[in-house]
C-alpha cells in the first residue's frame, strides 16, 4: 500500500474516523492504531507481519530483562545478546545470499566449485528501518536514557504505519512518551502536516515519478549507449528524484502522523545546499545519520583517540552505513566515498594553517553537491562496472541529446531551487492558513490535489528506499 | 555527518557510575509540525482538521472521477470490482457531462503538451502512460 494511491487514501480515512472516534480510551487508541499498522504492512506480505511482532517482542523482552538487573555484567549480557538478534534478523534477510554468493566466487578463484545453499530470500519491506528503531530503544534502555517501555506501546513504536517501511527511524525516547498520553491536535499543526502531505505527493507523484521513468530509468539501464550529455543529465535527474522520492516518503510520513496526533522529528533539511559533507549529513536522512552517531560512530570511540582513530572511526560507519543499504558493492563504494570525504574534511580542518580562509560559499556547496552526485551514481548504478561504463561514458564527451527534453530540465532545475527557498517557507505559510476558513482550506487542498493528479505518471512506482 | 559534531559527550562506556534515567532531547529530533500554538489554534481543532478534510474529499470526489474510475479499474478482478467499475464509469460520465471534469482534464492536457515538447522546438510523442 503506497502512501501515493488512492487505495491508501481510503484507509486513512477509515484509520483516522476510527481512531478518533475511539479517542476516549488511549489504550483503546493504540490497539486500534497497532491493527491498522498490521493490516498497512500485510498489505504487502501477510507472512511478515508475523516477523514484525517477534521482532518487537524480541526487543521489548530484552530491554525488560536489561531494566530488572541492577547489575553491569547481566545488562551488558542481555543488550549483546539483543544487539546479536536483531543483527541475525537483518543478516538473515538482507546479506544471507549476498555473503554466500562471495564465498562462491572465492571458492571458484581457488578451483573449488560449490554449490551453495543460496535460498532466494525475499527481503520484508522496511526490515532495516525497524530493526534499527527496535535495537536503538533496547540500547537506550540499557543506557539508561529512556524507562522500559509496555508491550503494547513498544509494539507501536516499532509497528506504526507512518514511519514502519522507510522511516524516519523514530526514537522511544521520541515517540513512546506520546504514546503514554491521549494525543491532541491543534490547527497549526494539522495544517503543517497537510501542506506536507500535499508537498510529499508532488515530489514523489510528479518530480520523482516522471524523472525515474522518463530519463533515469533508461539512461542507467545501459550508459554504453548514451551520449554524455544524456548520462550527465541523468545524473543530475537522479540526484532530484531520489531527493525528491526519500524526502516525500518522509514529508508524508510526518504529516500523516500530525493527523493522527503524533509528532516525528525532521528527517531532511535541504540537504543540497550543504558547504560541506558535514553538513550535507545533517541535513539529509537525519534520522539515519544521527543513529549512525549515536549507536556506532560513539561506541567505536567517537572523537577520541586523536586524528587517525577519528578518520577510522568516519570510515567505519560511513562503510556500514553504506552496507545497510542493501547487499551490494556499489554500496559499499558510495559509504566509503563519503567516509573518505569526510575523513579529509576533518583533516584539512586540523592542518589549515591558521589565517587560510575556506572556499567561499557557492563554491563550496556546488563541489559538495558534485560530491555527492558522484557518490549517487555508484549508488543506482546496478554494478561496479555499469558505474564505471557510467563515468567513462561522461568522459567521451559526445554531446548528443536523445533523451533530454524541456519538461526534464525543469524538473531537475526545480528540484534543487527547492533547496534555495527560505528554509522556513512551509512552516510560515502554515502559520497563516491555520487561521484559514477549514471550508476555504478544504477547498483549497483539493485544488491542490487535483492539480498534481492531473501531472503525475500514472502507476506510481514504490519510493526508492522500500527495497532498504 | 553528525558524527563530527557533538560525539565526545557521550563516548564513555558503559562501567562508569549509573545515572537515573534521563530525558534524551536533541536538536535533530525536532519536529517540523510543532509550530508555536495560541488560543484560536486550540479551539475545536479536531472538529476544524475533519471539516477541512471532508471538505477536500468531497472536492476530490466531484472533480476527479477519471481518478476514481482509474483505481477501479486496476483493481483485481471479482464480481464487486466489476459493480465498482461500472458505478464510477457512471459518475464519471456524469460529472463530465456537467462540465466538473473539465479543470482537470485542462491541466493534464497542458501537462501532456508539456511533457511532448522538445528542444529545437519539435514535438516528440508524450510518453505512453
Amino acid at each position: 500500500m503506497l502512501f501515493p494511491t488512492l487505495t491508501f487514501g481510503l484507509f486513512f480515512l477509515l484509520v483516522y474516523a476510527v481512531v478518533w472516534a475511539a479517542s476516549g480510551s488511549n489504550e483503546w487508541r493504540k490497539i486500534l492504531l497497532l491493527v491498522a499498522s498490521w493490516a498497512f504492512y500485510g498489505a504487502w506480505d501477510w507472512r511478515f507481519v508475523a516477523l514484525l511482532i517477534f521482532s518487537a517482542f524480541v526487543n521489548w523482552a530484552a530491554a525488560s530483562l536489561i531494566s530488572r538487573s541492577e547489575e553491569e555484567g547481566p545488562r551488558k549480557f542481555w543488550v549483546t545478546a539483543g544487539v546479536i538478534a536483531n543483527l541475525a534478523i537483518l543478516g538473515f534477510f538482507k546479506y544471507y545470499d549476498f555473503f554466500l554468493e562471495q564465498v562462491g566466487l572465492l571458492l571458484d578463484q581457488f578451483g573449488w566449485h560449490r554449490d551453495l545453499p543460496l535460498l532466494s530470500i525475499i527481503l520484508p519491506v522496511g526490515v532495516s528501518f525497524f530493526t534499527f528503531q527496535g535495537m536503538s530503544y533496547m540500547i537506550d534502555v540499557y543506557k539508561r536514557r529512556v524507562p522500559p517501555a509496555r508491550l503494547l506501546d513498544m509494539t507501536l513504536l516499532m509497528s506504526f504505519f507512518p514511519h514502519l517501511v522507510a522511516g524516519p527511524i523514530v526514537r522511544a525516547s521520541h515517540l513512546i512518551p506520546q504514546f503514554r498520553r491521549a494525543p491532541k491536535l491543534d490547527r497549526g499543526m494539522v495544517t503543517m502536516g497537510i501542506l506536507l502531505i500535499v508537498w510529499g505527493l508532488f515530489k514523489k507523484a510528479v518530480v520523482a515519478s516522471w524523472l525515474s521513468v522518463n530519463l533515469v530509468d533508461p539512461v542507467f539501464f545501459d550508459p554504453t549507449v548514451r551520449s554524455s550529455t544524456d548520462l550527465i543529465v541523468a545524473a543530475y535527474g537522479y540526484a532530484v528524484q531520489i531527493y525528491c522520492d526519500f524526502s516525500a516518503y518522509s514529508d508524508m510520513a510526518i504529516g500523516i502522523a500530525a493527523l493522527l496526533g503524533y509528532r516525528f522529528p525532521i528527517n531532511f533539511n535541504q540537504p543540497y545546499r550543504a558547504a560541506s559533507l558535514q553538513d550535507f549529513w545533517r541535513r539529509w536522512h537525519i534520522s539515519l545519520s544521527s543513529w549512525l552517531r549515536d549507536y556506532l560512530y560513539i561506541s567505536l570511540g567517537g572523537n577520541r583517540g586523536g586524528l587517525f582513530y577519528i578518520c577510522r572511526n568516519l570510515m567505519i560507519t560511513m562503510l556500514l552505513g553504506g552496507i545497510w543499504h542493501g547487499a551490494k558493492w556499489t554500496f559499499l563504494i558510495w559509504g566509503g566515498l563519503h567516509g573518505l570525504v569526510l575523513a579529509a574534511e576533518r583533516i584539512w580542518r586540523d592542518v589549515k594553517p591558521e589565517g587560510w580562509r575556506g572556499l567561499p560559499k557557492p563554491i563550496a556547496i556546488l563541489l559538495i553537491f558534485h560530491i555527492v552526485l558522484l557518490g549517487w551514481i555508484f549508488f543506482r548504478a546496478d554494478s561496479f562496472a555499469t558505474a564505471i561504463a557510467y563515468l567513462a561514458g561522461i568522459g567521451k564527451l559526445d554531446m548528443a541529446n536523445a533523451i533530454v527534453t524541456p519538461l526534464a530540465v525543469a524538473l531537475i532545475l526545480l528540484g534543487m531551487a527547492m533547496h534555495f527557498t527560505p528554509p522556513r517557507a512551509t512552516r510560515d505559510m502554515a502559520m497563516v492558513l491555520r487561521r484559514a476558513n477549514p471550508l476555504l482550506l478544504g477547498l483549497g487542498i483539493g485544488a491542490m490535489i487535483l492539480v498534481i493528479d492531473a501531472m503525475r505518471f500514472e502507476g506510481v512506482a514504490p519510493f526508492i528506499y522500500y527495497q532498504f | 555527518m553528525t558524527v563530527l559534531a557533538d560525539a565526545d559527550a557521550d563516548a564513555a562506556g558503559g562501567s562508569e557510575p549509573v545515572p537515573p534515567p534521563r530525558r534524551v532531547a536533541h536538536a535533530d529530533m525536532e519536529s517540523p509540525v510543532e509550530l508555536p500554538t495560541d488560543e484560536q489554534s486550540r479551539t475545536r481543532p479536531l472538529a476544524w482538521t475533519t471539516t477541512v478534510i471532508a471538505v477536500a474529499t468531497l472536492f476530490l470526489f466531484l472533480t476527479n472521477a477519471v481518478s476514481l474510475n482509474g483505481w477501479a479499474a486496476e483493481l483485481p478482478p471479482s464480481a464487486l470490482s466489476a459493480r465498482l467499475i461500472a458505478a464510477t464509469q457512471a459518475w464519471e460520465d456524469v460529472t463530465g457531462r456537467i462540465g466538473l471534469g473539465a479543470p482537470r482534464a485542462a491541466v493534464h492536457g497542458a501537462w501532456k503538451k508539456a511533457e511532448a515538447a522538445r528542444f529545437g522546438g519539435g514535438e516528440g510523442t508524450a510518453p505512453a502512460q
